[in-house]
């Protein structure tokens, strides 16, 4: 990767404790960004300067990466051009001499002017400057263009960060660019001249590490900057940058600050540059402040940086009114709720008792400044003091908090969203019992909450989440199992290995009565009736029950659950891979796959000579519809949700192969053929070998144990074709056998 | 993803493998600094371990701040000051975050660019190793990240990575990386966010809970041992941070901090005061090494004591296959081996071979 090194000059490196780096605050691991959890919209500040200032743990940035300011500068300088050539040139033409024209071009552009002999190409033929008058102008650019184009080599170098470090700089010709820069800069009359060269001179300065010289030449010519240009803030930073080179942290920390305040390009960058290490430089940076407002800004960047509630009670000292505070407050309670929301999703047992996790202080100082009623925006500290405190259990002082809300409710759209969920929130959480009233009265809200469509910034998923588990449990405690799982799906994780359960649910879904409050749940539920009936199909084939299974099946509309292999077939070693891969004939799915399963079994009580045959066929689609097996995809449900990988909690169902077992005892026993005899001991075996595993004790080293299905292999089976293939093919068995 | 699930199952049927010779352990340290610089005390440690080969941080990789793209960190410098004799193992670390948002371009790219970084800093290496707390989400990644680095070092170079202790108890979860060996790091087993934790580096009790797990897993192993010190920063009952070597406060100062009195380290510990106290509490709200103290904080050292250390050897040592490995200890600053007894290393060596 190779990019333009412009303004990110004195990098901190993150480095040094890596081994050892641990997610400080977030509960949930590595992955959550933060912001998953959250059910409380910073953007309720309403103050999209400092939106990139938000809480997020994804990005350097709530709105991603400082990557904005390059492209601006690049606009800005080419538009500033063209103003000072007298609009005479196309942008294109600007942009041709400024950033693509060889420094060959250049100086024949410069004897072209002159009316001397030159060689130019078409191109800076067609974007001539000859027309530029008067003519000095059109040169004056070029020198300039043809100096700045020079400095690159040592300031704007092109980094590739993944390369080699980079050549030592030639001393020589960066002293000779800035000897050059010095003339003329004290040459140029023009203050639009002048600005460039100082701005030239102090980054080459800055470049050859002459901390010194850089501040001068900034100080030097700070008249000479003009506020609204970015050459200023830019000539700023490396002031600044300087400062901090020579450990002058004070003044560089300030620096940054105002830059941070004043100029948008650079307010990411300058956050990032900003340091203060010791209290000692920390007071003498608040020493530099000319103004109040400086020193709120100042606050405000070091509370961004290290601790939001000390810069919040310092700003609001300085000026109770001031707006800088807002967007630390909304930190603030978004990083308070990092400590009880968190990716543990829908296992209730998981679910953090949030009540004592609250920071005390944070809450008692949020609802003193609630009460105070003093700040520029009162509701988002009534919001702020109203959440904490439902979620802390203290529904009185919360209900006197959303009550101070309430005037301002309907300002913004998303003041009222958020409005609204902090009062379901204070409502569903001092709920006991889920009774017939309680539901009735949440009605409307939940209504409102999970059916009306919201702002985007607006963050009402974790709250929908947080409604559900916390409604799924009080039902539960009700012993209303079937109306928990509508509301919140999987909340009861094994309760669907058992079949009445699933035809109990499927009959609550058919339920004609439904209350209004089911009927929500019902209506914003992401499962359907279908996906129980799927589910209740998967367990009667499980349980052998396979009319049952096929008559279930059938009732689910346009139903195909394609499985990836023929699952009637077997081999010593699993290899489910060949067998999605190899040419089948016929394609299965889970409802072909069951009536072949029928058909089967009826064939072996009808045609006995067959039924060995039979019986281990069956034993091979009971055997591949279980997790070991190449038709995992049959036990594939939205509501059992073990889905198609192993699970270290999947469903006793998915893992046991009881029943192939016995259908491999079964054909064994129905049949006279012995190599098939020995096909069934075998896979019997492995029956027996997965059991073993699923239910291996800790202490037991290894993975293998035989068990009475090799003995007998070697016993009576060690005659037949079928036993080589096994010596050839299986490492634990001819590990048995002591080869 | 599927292709773990079905390759663990493949394996269920079909491996077996013995050894039976007298094991070696060699003594090793990782060097986990900007600047590359052996100070005598460091030298002797080396010299009386016998240690010949030491892992040494080379630079860390995270996603630049500025255009989000996979950038090297924190280069080493000076690695030019290396002793003749001694052998250099480099170690890349690898944010997480990193591995999130790649696409398989991508992560062939890093693969390429981490490999000739490590080139352009020094050639010719016996090995390189890996750091990453890889999760779920970025288990692809990681592990298609080592498979492109495999391909890209010739066949005599071993490839390791690190491992922590929950990788190794949810293997299922976590998968097991495609790498030659794996360095299992045998600390930070606590929990971090309880303060009622004696230790989250180290805790016997808690180390229970992964030991059991370390024979089965599925790849050989060296080990990592925790020879340093940091501080749990507390607020209100809760983590605000972990305070490292690079930033630690000065606790000794009694005018802001304050030492809560009857929290020794264990016998044998050497703390920060003169009774050893581990917890501190914050007297005067300040700026320190840029990190912030409220009055009432609360600090609180984390460390093992030479005790610690060797049973914390003993204890990895009974649950580990028989093999030849590396004991290699966490890490090489004078500052952290200061708090050790120079014959502590030498035992601990000896509780391995």
């Amino acid at each position: 990767m190779t990019k333009k090194h412009l303004q990110k000059l004195w990098l901190f490196l993150i480095s040094g404790l890596a081994i050892t780096t641990i997610t400080v605050l977030a509960c949930g691991g590595g992955d959550w960004d933060g912001t998953e959890g959250s059910m409380f919209t910073p953007e309720i500040i309403n103050q999209p300067k400092y939106k990139p200032f938000f809480r997020t743990q994804a990005t350097p940035f709530y709105d991603g990466y400082d990557d904005a300011s390059a492209g601006i500068f690049k606009e800005q300088n080419i538009k500033d051009w063209m103003t000072y050539l007298g609009n005479n040139l196309s942008k294109e033409a600007v942009n041709y001499w400024l950033y693509e024209a060889s420094l060959n071009q250049i100086d024949s552009m410069i004897f072209d002017i002159k009316k001397k002999p030159a060689t130019l190409t078409s191109k800076s033929q067609s974007y001539s400057l000859k027309t530029i008058q008067p003519e000095n102008k059109a040169t004056g650019f070029l020198y300039f263009v043809g100096f700045a184009k020079r400095n690159e080599n040592f300031v704007a170098k092109e980094i590739n960060y993944w390369g080699d470090e980079p050549k030592k700089k030639e001393t020589v010709s960066i002293v000779k660019q800035i000897a050059g820069g010095v003339n003329f800069l004290a040459k140029a009359t023009d203050p639009f001249m002048k600005e460039r060269y100082a701005f030239q001179l102090e980054r080459l300065y800055f470049f050859n590490k002459d901390y010194t010289n850089t501040i001068k030449v900034y100080k030097d010519n700070e008249a000479i900057f003009k506020t609204e240009d970015n050459l200023k803030w830019r000539s700023l930073s490396y002031c600044a940058g300087a400062y901090y080179k020579q450990k002058q942290y004070a003044q560089a920390n300030y620096i940054f600050s105002k830059i941070y305040d004043n100029f948008a390009p650079l307010q990411k960058s300058a956050y990032l540059s900003f340091h203060p290490l010791q209290q000692a430089d920390w007071n003498e940076c608040l020493g530099l402040a000319k103004s109040t407002r400086e020193k709120e800004v100042l606050w405000q960047m070091f509370g961004l940086y290290n601790d939001y509630v000390t810069a919040i009670k310092e700003i609001l000292k300085l000026n109770p009114k001031s707006e800088m505070a807002d967007v630390l407050l909304v930190r603030a309670v978004n990083i308070e709720e990092e400590k009880f929301t968190g990716i543990e999703g829908n296992d209730l047992s998981k679910q953090k008792d949030l009540s004592d996790k609250i920071d005390k202080s944070l809450v008692t100082f949020l609802n003193e400044m609630s009460a105070n009623n003093t700040t520029n925006n009162p509701v988002i500290w009534h919001l702020s003091a109203a959440y904490l405190n439902y979620i802390k259990k203290d529904f009185s002082t919360g209900d006197k908090q959303i009550k101070l809300a309430e005037k301002y409710s309907k300002t913004t759209n998303i003041i009222k969203a958020q409005y609204h969920l902090i009062s379901i929130v204070g409502k569903v959480s001092r709920i006991t019992e889920l009774n017939p009233k309680a539901e009735a009265e949440l009605l409307t809200d939940l209504k409102v909450l999970f059916k009306d469509k919201m702002e985007e910034a607006f963050r009402p998923d974790a709250a929908r989440l947080w409604i559900r588990s916390t409604l799924a449990k009080l039902a539960i405690q009700k012993n209303e199992h079937d109306k928990a799982e509508m509301i919140f799906n999987g909340v009861e994780g094994k309760r669907f290995e058992k079949i009445e359960n699933l035809k109990s649910m499927i009959a609550y879904w058919d339920k004609e009565n439904k209350s209004e409050f089911e009927k929500l749940f019902s209506e914003v539920s992401s499962l359907t009736k279908f996906n129980y009936q799927e589910l209740l199909g998967i367990r009667y084939t499980q349980n052998d029950q396979l009319e049952d299974a096929l008559r279930t099946f059938k009732t689910i509309p346009k139903y195909n659950n394609e499985l990836l292999g023929n699952p009637f077939t077997i081999h010593i070693k699993d290899c489910h891979d060949c067998d999605h891969e190899a040419k089948q004939n016929k394609k299965y799915n889970s409802i072909s796959f069951v009536e072949k399963l029928i058909e089967m079994k009826g064939m072996a009580t009808t045609k006995p000579a067959e039924a060995g045959q039979n019986y281990f066929l069956m034993a091979n689609g009971f055997y591949n519809m279980t997790y070991f097996g190449n038709a995992r995809y049959f036990y594939n449900n939205k509501v059992n949700n073990s889905g198609y990988y192993f699970d270290e909690e999947a469903h006793s169902g998915e893992m046991n192969c009881d029943l192939a077992l016995k259908y491999y005892l079964l054909a064994k026993e129905k049949t006279t053929d012995k190599e098939l005899q020995a096909k069934c001991t075998f896979m019997a075996a492995k029956c027996e070998q997965n059991a073993f595993f699923m239910n291996k004790p800790k202490s037991y080293k290894g993975d293998f144990k035989a068990g009475i299905y090799f003995a007998q292999l070697k016993k009576e089976f060690n005659d037949t074709k079928y036993y080589q293939e096994i010596i050839k093919e299986c490492g634990y068995y001819r590990k048995y056998i002591g080869r | 993803m599927k292709h773990s699930v079905l390759k663990f199952a493949t394996l269920l049927l079909c491996f077996s493998f013995f050894s039976c010779k007298k094991n070696v352990s060699e003594a090793s340290f990782y060097y986990w600094k900007t600047k590359f610089k052996v100070s005598q005390t460091e030298k002797s440690t080396l010299e009386n371990l016998h240690v010949n080969s030491l892992y040494v941080r080379f630079f860390d990789v995270d996603l630049d701040k500025e255009s989000g793209k996979p950038i090297p960190v924190g280069v080493i410098e000076g690695l030019d000051s290396l002793p003749a004799n001694t052998k250099v193992i480099p170690v890349v670390f690898i944010t997480n975050r990193t591995f999130l948002n790649l696409s398989k371009e991508d992560v062939i790219l890093l693969a390429k660019n981490v490999i000739s970084k490590i080139n352009s800093i020094k050639k010719d290496h016996n090995e390189i190793q890996f750091d990453c707390d890889w999760s779920a989400k970025t288990k692809n990644n990681y592990f298609l990240f080592l498979e492109e680095v495999r391909k890209l070092l010739s066949k005599d170079v071993t490839l390791t990575c690190t491992i922590r202790l929950h990788q190794v108890k949810y293997v299922l979860r976590s998968g097991i990386p495609p790498v030659d060996r794996g360095t299992l790091m045998f600390y930070n087993m606590g929990d971090l966010y309880d303060q009622n934790e004696t230790n989250s580096i180290y805790n016997p009790e808690k180390a229970q809970k992964y030991t059991s797990f370390i024979k089965d897993y599925k790849l050989p192993l060296d080990v990592a041992l925790p020879a340093f010190r940091w501080y749990v920063h507390y607020r209100n009952n809760s983590v605000v941070g972990l305070i490292t070597k690079n930033n630690m406060p000065k606790t000794n100062d009694t005018t802001i901090f304050l030492a809560v009195k009857n929290s020794p380290l264990d016998k044998g510990g050497r703390g920060i005061d003169s009774e050893n106290n581990t917890k501190f509490k914050v007297k005067t709200e300040h700026l320190e090494n840029g990190v912030f103290y409220r009055t009432n904080d609360v600090l609180k050292l984390e460390t093992l004591n030479d005790a610690q250390l060797i049973e914390a050897a003993k204890l990895v040592n009974a649950n580990l296959k028989k093999e030849d490995r590396k004991i290699i200890f966490y890490d090489l600053d004078e500052d952290n081996i200061k708090y050790y007894d120079k014959k502590t290393f030498t035992k601990i060596m000896a509780v391995f071979n």
